[in-house]
């Protein structure tokens, strides 16, 4: 395959690497808290993508919710629980041996499966924000195609808080 | 950048990075004991699933924002399934001490 | 882009029953925030009047045509026949718990949660969008992790949520994972659009349709608690208080199966013969495996869950026929679904029902404690013998008739080495079945010998032994022994299940019969 070095392709190409690298550091670590790091540097990795891909707002969103919220709330849990936590020295047990012969099984038909298949190419002119900002253009599918669904998240994100609230409190005396 | 526009970047090549993170998530949910890092694996899953998205949304058959709003939708997902998987953790890690997953022994068949 | 009226649709024809359930769980929380802790079983009254009310919506627009709402949710027959099924057994779940929480404490907000949830469970059966499937799935599925887990001080019930919650998230992950490769190839999250395209999209990319079916359908494997997934089934249902462990063992499972059905059945028709046959090796293996493990289990709500997992690899044989089938025959295999849940509803909420009894009078939840239930309680002796023999299905039972209907559609579909299989684990489960029925209809080891010597002494004495001792332990969470007056909530829901199943067993048409009506497609 011819790859063209345009900025783009070199941007990507620094990007997956500094998200693979991250990904490979986060189950190489021994120290949780470093691991929340390296989880962080994923996140902000795929944020550059999605913006790179022309998804400003989605890449926004990633930044704000994964790399701001749950990375800084992954933090709290390690430092509420044992902050001192390493990862036992890793031991190939039988189940270790499966899971990681069935994952790179799953890799293979993976990269078997994209690498043979002629992807649909899609008119890549067309302005898929229909003229508008992106952020406009999203507001507007949102709250017209998808407002179902939107509705039902908000459900979900109240029985999060409620859960959350519920599973996090200190059991009081006499239940 | 912005809505219009040829992009470069063959959708081959992001479809691989988003499925060897994916394998990536699987083998670490899969495997590794402090449950912390579990919930963490699952997380690059889901963000695999996410690079997909707006991948087909730009790249796709016809492309639209449906991909750029269904990622926007699995992550207020992740964030809510996170915060109860966070709760959780606490709850256990008060019972027993411990947030591994060899610790979670009270089940036995 | 489509330009929607959004003041001219039929809401509350395709989402009536959905709103009213939200409504409910909204007023239950407010109140619930208001009262704390005072009324529990008033607000638990409240919930089942709301889902009453639904269940009539669902029921008065039973047989309406197909309508369309914003594109994305849907009333057609695989809809309405299982929102109803949804909402009766959300009342079944209710008045369970009306009698839990006289009894345990239960946390406040479980009644709404458990609304909340149904919420999430009708949009999984009306919704015909990606987005909305996945969504309405995972407000099911977190609201269950909260309620397997609400008991925070018991490791047990923590961990099981932890299993459950680890689970559940990859499985949503390799599921949404299997959704987003559809999506890119066909553009769009609307199922009926993608149906439409399904050939043409079979034709030009079946490397890419197969992948994104596999793992759709190990995603939703992880939530139907289908072998090789299963793990985390019995831990989740014996952590969770009991009203939990039903609702996980017949909603959850229900909205997920109406889930795969929709999904396979828009998204992948036109390749049914070519996949479907997945499905058969899912059930094979989920009968199999199911009920073998189930053999040596001791606790009863282990084996319970156990034996759902098996009974979920009954329900998917008739999804691997849909390949072999032509489409005229469909109808026969939509019917033997639907009957085979709604049985397979009663028997297990009344057999959940039944344990929650014995273990709480005996202290513990080993089979063992089941041992004279004959002579302390012929009505649940009863009781349990018509749950457990439908669940093994015995003839002149809901499980017999379901089981029948799978066999014959599956005979009749040429998949006669799943009808096989089907009989031969229905054998070997009624080993374990029978086991129950045996404690049941035994003496007590006071007051004579055990029927077999040695082993069974031993293991006797043992369970006898661990009666006492956990019988100490709980003592301070049991109330006193309450008057036989508090106890008509469950049993009179131990009634109503064993009149259901006996009465689908015993006259089949008065289900069958609203089902023939239906218009699947």
């Amino acid at each position: 395959m011819q790859i063209l070095w345009t900025p783009e392709m070199i941007a990507f190409f620094l990007i997956s690497l500094a998200i693979l690298a991250c990904a490979v550091m986060l189950l190489s670590f021994q120290k949780v808290i470093y691991m929340a790091l390296a989880i962080g540097g994923v996140f902000i990795g795929c944020a550059a993508l999605y913006i790179l891909l022309g998804a400003e707002f989605v890449g926004i969103s990633q930044v704000l919710i994964y790399a701001g919220a749950i990375t800084i709330l992954l933090m709290f849990a390690i430092m509420l629980t044992n902050h001192e936590a390493v990862e036992p020295e890793a031991r190939w047990t039988v189940r270790r041996v499966f899971s990681a012969l069935g994952c790179l099984a799953l890799a293979a038909v993976l990269w078997f499966v994209i690498r043979s298949v002629q992807w649909p190419q899609g008119d890549a002119a067309t302005d898929i924000n229909q003229g508008h900002p992106n952020a406009v253009a999203i507001g507007l599918m949102l709250f017209k195609t998808y407002t179902i669904p939107f509705e039902l998240v908000s459900l979900l994100l109240i029985v999060a808080l409620v859960g959350a609230v519920i599973l996090a409190r200190p059991p009081k005396e006499g239940e | 950048m912005g809505g219009a526009g040829a992009i470069q970047v063959p959708a081959t090549s992001l479809l691989a990075l988003a499925a060897i993170l994916f394998c990536i998530g699987l083998y670490g949910a899969l495997t590794r004991r402090n449950l912390i890092i579990v919930l963490v694996s699952i997380e690059l899953m889901l963000n695999a699933a996410n690079i997909n998205l707006v991948t087909f949304s730009r790249l796709g058959a016809s492309p639209g924002l449906h991909g750029q709003v269904f990622a926007l939708f699995t992550i207020t997902v992740a964030a809510a399934e996170i915060a109860v998987g966070l709760a959780l953790l606490l709850a256990a890690f008060r019972t027993r001490r411990s947030t591994h997953v060899e610790d979670m022994d009270q089940h036995k068949w | 882009m489509i330009n929607f009226d959004m003041l001219h649709q039929h809401y509350f024809l395709t989402m009536g029953p959905l709103l009213v359930v939200t409504a409910t769980a909204f007023v239950v929380m407010i109140l619930e925030f208001l009262l704390r802790r005072r009324a529990q079983a008033w607000l638990t009254g409240i919930a089942m009047l709301g889902v009453a009310v639904a269940l009539a919506v669902a029921i008065a627009h039973f047989y309406a045509q197909p309508q369309l709402t914003l594109n994305t949710m849907v009333i057609d027959a695989i809809g309405s026949v299982f929102s109803v099924l949804i909402l009766i057994t959300t009342l079944l779940i209710l008045w369970f718990t009306l009698d839990y929480s006289r009894r345990h404490h239960v946390a406040g907000e479980h009644t709404y949660l458990l609304l909340f949830a149904v919420v999430g469970a009708l949009a999984m059966a009306t919704a015909i969008d990606l987005i909305t499937l996945y969504v309405g799935l995972e407000l099911l599925s977190v609201a269950s992790y909260v309620l397997v887990a609400v008991r925070t001080r018991s490791a047990r019930s923590v961990e099981g949520g932890l299993k459950y919650l680890l689970m559940g998230s990859i499985g949503s992950a390799v599921l949404l994972y299997g959704m987003t490769f559809i999506y890119g190839i066909s553009g769009y999250t609307n199922l009926v659009q993608i149906g439409m395209d399904a050939t043409s999209l079979w034709a030009s990319y079946p490397a890419v349709v197969a992948l994104s079916f596999v793992l759709m359908l190990a995603g939703m494997g992880v939530k139907l608690a289908l072998v090789p997934f299963h793990m985390w089934a019995p831990d989740a249902y014996d952590g969770a208080p009991s009203p939990v462990s039903a609702f996980l063992a017949t909603l959850a499972k229900t909205a997920a199966f109406v889930m795969l059905l929709r999904v396979m059945l828009f998204l992948f028709n036109a390749v049914a013969s070519n996949l479907f046959s997945w499905f058969g090796v899912l059930a094979a293996v989920t009968m199999i495996v199911g009920n073998l493990i189930a053999l040596p289990q001791r606790n009863m709500k282990r084996l319970l869950a156990f034996s759902s997992v098996a009974q979920a690899g009954y329900v998917m044989v008739p999804f691997a026929l849909f390949g072999a089938t032509p489409y005229t025959d469909w109808y026969a295999l939509f019917d033997s679904i639907a009957f085979y849940l709604f049985a397979y509803t009663f028997m297990t909420v009344g057999a959940f029902a039944v344990v929650e009894i014995v273990s709480r009078e005996r202290g513990t939840v080993d089979a063992d404690a089941l041992i004279g239930l004959y002579r302390r309680s012929p009505w649940l002796a009863a009781a349990l013998s018509v749950f457990v023999l439908s669940l093994a299905g015995m003839p002149l039972t809901a499980g017999f008739v379901g089981k029948v209907y799978i066999f014959t559609t599956a005979i009749h579909a040429r998949g006669v080495w799943l009808a096989v299989i089907l009989f031969a684990t229905s054998v070997v489960s009624f080993y374990y079945y029978l086991g129950w029925l045996r404690r049941v209809f035994q003496r007590p080891a006071a007051e004579g010998a055990p029927a077999d010597a040695g082993e069974g002494a031993a293991a006797q004495a043992a369970g006898a032994a661990a009666v006492q001792v956990v019988g100490a332990a709980a003592a301070p969470d049991v109330a006193p022994a309450p008057a036989p007056a508090r106890q008509a909530a469950i049993h009179s829901l131990i009634a109503v299940c064993a009149l259901a199943t006996l009465v689908l067993g015993i006259v089949p048409a008065s289900l069958l019969h609203p089902l023939a009506l239906q218009r699947w497609f």
